[in-house]
């Protein structure tokens, strides 16, 4: 008895001295205390939007606290960060047109080489391209019709002549604004207390049926609710006349398909296939690229009808390929994030972070658990342009890839993607999703102890680039000259509850407790009080 | 009884041969066992952030040998220089004197998620500077030896670069080397593999050697108190 105690016993030492060191273990999440982003994580430590409130434009902040324990470090490489549910990024695309002849000054139309898929367009906003304050189309000029033999009649007449083959650009959305001024102060008229809007200019259309109506004039959530043109009813009376200063701006608040990248493209020779791109009737007459090589897909090839993840062309024929590949669709806008200046900066990022001095000169000895600062500055780069080595700045498969954040180091690159997703809540609505596939972490970070200082992230998304922000008043599609906004919180109800969660999608880490890594607003009804309690805390 | 010794000490002995050559294979492992087949990152060495490498042919633009790294030389080599591509700052981005003969490096690895192919890299040397090009916009290609992408992005890099270069540095031991191993192993059913850094083997060596000298004096114990009992 006494012996098989004592062989039981020797025999358990010997297991449970082994047995951690027989087989290796991967790290499993541990809840950790600092670990996450809000104030009982570290001070300073967020996920805050500033101003957060309906209906602006907003900033994006990330400030995260990361430990490098080992067993329980928290740094990972990738990460996404699932944005407030009324948050939008850039919204719409454009389709690029080429005059066929020169176009005098005064001329009210041109002819455009090719207006395949966007005879349909009317009332779309249209700038020169490239675009350059008063080069000749007037602010918020718009389509009023394109012909069948590719016709274009302007809604103002042009302010300077163009050459043969220029290009402009047209947003693919209604969308536009009406300015009255003493010149002309009846673009737009309506009585006090009334619900009729007259317009001859506006080119009213039923298609104009439930667009957003703004204006000083013009109650909240008001949209268009009849039309007989020249006059459009809205479902709110007015607050006031109209005036000589009046400006009504109509669809600012609704959204459309935007240009994308989506990287699970397959074609026929008239059809192309992508369920990531989620294909909509708004993308009838925008232009389809592929930027993997071999191209498949010819230049001017324009979608002509869409049918669930089928998009349709009647140009030239494609060149079938075997292998997926990656699919552009739109051209981007005059308001998109780097329309009006490629090198406008759209984000920056802070990271604190312990490096190994060998791999980084200048860096403290990792035995000091000293963390070293660094900050990036970040551009905007738009599908078919994205940059940067694959290893770092690979936008996520099967993605609908609105645009590429781009870190630009000295001498390496990497990214984060704003990625769209449907709204589950909102049909024809999105949400966006803020993806970092994969960052510089922990390639040269010193290795994890019990007192590693860990990781510092911080990302700080503009809510406008400066380019953009000089962009005279009415010049695009009204309501997209922005990188980021908040929606209307009617669109949600009173009381509309956002909440934005940061994710590890490294494999053995797990941002836990959870409720570290969300951030949740709630809107008050109207009138708001001026506040940042989505910021910091 | 003497049996009974001889078994716990051939008992003990084989315990320790066996967690002694267990430290050696997996240290082999990191640079060349590939432990499941379907698993594509099988005998790579990782140094963190969803990067793994196979190896490297090295191309100096003298026309002397070619020659290649193995998958840990490689790893060491781009662990070399990395953490400073990203990390220098601006003041290093310098191009190499033009007279300089530069070294073409073709590694084959997993370049970030998913991305299996060769990144091209260049490196130049002289008056005790080491400058290295990783060009960020190059196409992943299948295999090494293609085209090669316009040498850009430079920038002055850490000495040791040249030691990894020369298959002479090994592993260091980040909070990249620590994970990479469990990646590997949450991600496929492959048992631990890749970037053991030395540091870390030797560590993770000495501790089983310690380990296989306590369980053998255990065994033994055992053994001389069942024969003592007798």
């Amino acid at each position: 008895m006494r012996r098989t105690k004592s062989t039981l016993m020797a025999v358990a030492f010997a297991t449970a001295l082994l047995a951690p060191l027989l087989s290796a273990s991967p790290a499993s999440a541990v809840v950790v205390s600092g670990d996450g982003c809000n104030a009982a994580a570290g001070q300073g430590a967020e996920i805050g939007q500033y101003p957060s409130m309906p209906s602006s434009q907003s900033g994006l902040v990330i400030s995260c606290l990361f430990n490098n324990q080992p067993g329980t470090s928290q740094v990972a490489a990738s990460f996404t960060l699932a944005d407030f549910g009324n948050a939008n990024y850039h919204n719409g695309a454009a389709r690029t047109v080429t005059s066929t002849a020169i176009v005098a000054l005064g001329a009210n139309t041109f002819t455009a080489t090719n207006c395949t898929g966007i005879t349909g367009w009317v009332n779309y906003t249209i700038t020169a391209d490239p675009y350059v304050a008063g080069n000749g189309v007037p602010t918020g000029a718009f389509v009023k019709s394109i012909s069948g033999a590719c016709l274009v009649t302007l809604s103002a007449a042009t302010t300077a002549a163009f050459p043969a083959a220029q290009k402009f650009r047209i947003d693919n959305f209604q969308a536009r604004r009406m300015a009255n001024s003493a010149t002309a102060p009846a673009n737009i008229s309506f009585a006090a207390a009334g619900v009729a809007l007259t317009s001859v200019l506006s080119n009213f259309t039923a298609a104009d049926i439930g667009l957003s109506v703004t204006g000083t004039e013009i109650a909240p959530d008001t949209t268009i609710t009849a039309v007989a043109a020249p006059v459009a009813t809205i479902n709110n009376a007015t607050l006031a006349a109209s005036s000589t200063t009046t400006v009504i701006t109509f669809g600012s608040a609704s959204a459309t398909t935007s240009t994308r990248q989506c990287g699970d493209a397959t074609n026929t020779i008239t059809v192309v296939t992508s369920a990531a791109c989620k294909f909509k009737t708004s993308d009838v007459g925008l232009p389809m690229y592929n930027i993997t090589t071999p191209a498949s897909i010819p230049a001017n090839t324009y979608i002509t009808s869409v049918a669930g993840n089928n998009a349709t062309s009647a140009g030239a024929a494609m060149v079938v390929t075997a292998a997926a590949f990656k699919l552009v669709v739109g051209d981007p806008t005059v308001t998109a994030p780097n329309g009006v200046n490629t090198s406008d900066q759209v984000a920056s990022q802070g990271i604190n972070l312990d490096l190994n001095p060998s791999l980084v000169a200048g860096s403290q000895a990792c035995s000091a658990e000293e963390a070293e600062g660094f900050a990036v500055v970040a551009t905007w780069k738009n599908p078919g342009d994205f940059s940067g080595s694959a290893a770092f700045n690979t936008a996520p498969a099967g993605s609908k890839v609105l645009g590429q954040i781009y870190m630009d180091t000295s001498a390496a690159d990497f990214s984060a993607f704003v990625v769209e997703r449907n709204n589950t809540l909102v049909p024809g609505d999105f949400f966006y999703d803020v993806v970092t596939p994969n960052a510089p972490t922990t390639v040269a970070m010193c290795p994890g102890t019990a007192t590693s200082p860990g990781l510092g992230y911080s990302l700080r998304v503009q809510a406008q680039t400066s380019g953009v922000a000089t962009l005279p008043s009415g010049t695009g599609r009204p309501g997209t000259a922005q990188v980021r906004n908040l929606e209307q919180a009617a669109t949600y109800g009173a009381g509309y509850t956002s909440i934005a969660t940061l994710t590890s999608n490294t494999v053995g880490v797990v941002y836990a407790p959870a409720g570290q890594f969300t951030r949740t607003c709630i809107y008050a009804s109207s009138p708001s009080n001026a506040s940042f309690k989505c910021g910091n805390g | 009884m003497r049996t009974r010794l001889r078994v716990g000490l051939v008992l003990s002995g084989v315990l320790l041969v066996g967690l002694a050559s267990g430290w050696s294979v997996a240290a082999q492992a990191a640079d060349e066992t590939p432990t499941t087949t379907a698993d594509p990152l099988a005998g790579m060495v990782g140094i963190g952030d969803q990067l793994y490498f196979s190896g490297a042919i090295i191309t100096p633009s003298d026309g002397s040998a070619v020659r290649s790294l193995s998958a840990r030389q490689a790893a060491v080599f781009v662990q070399s220089w990395i953490g400073t591509a990203f990390f220098g700052g601006s003041d290093i981005a310098v191009a190499p004197p033009p007279d300089l003969p530069v070294t073409r490096v073709d590694i084959s690895g997993q370049w970030g998620p998913g991305n299996l192919g060769v990144n091209t890299v260049y490196y130049a040397t002289g008056a005790g500077q080491v400058y290295v090009a990783w060009p960020q916009n190059q196409p992943l290609a299948a295999a090494p030896g293609g085209p090669p992408p316009p040498p850009e992005n430079w920038f002055v890099a850490p000495a040791r670069v040249t030691d990894a270069l020369e298959g002479k540095a090994d592993l260091l031991e980040t909070a990249g080397t620590q994970t990479a191993d469990d990646y590997l192993t949450a991600t496929t059913e492959a048992g631990p593999q890749g970037a053991n850094t030395e540091s870390g083997e030797g560590a993770d060596g000495a501790v089983r050697v310690a380990a296989a000298v306590a369980a053998s004096g255990v065994l033994i114990a055992l053994v001389w108190r069942r024969r003592r009992s007798q």
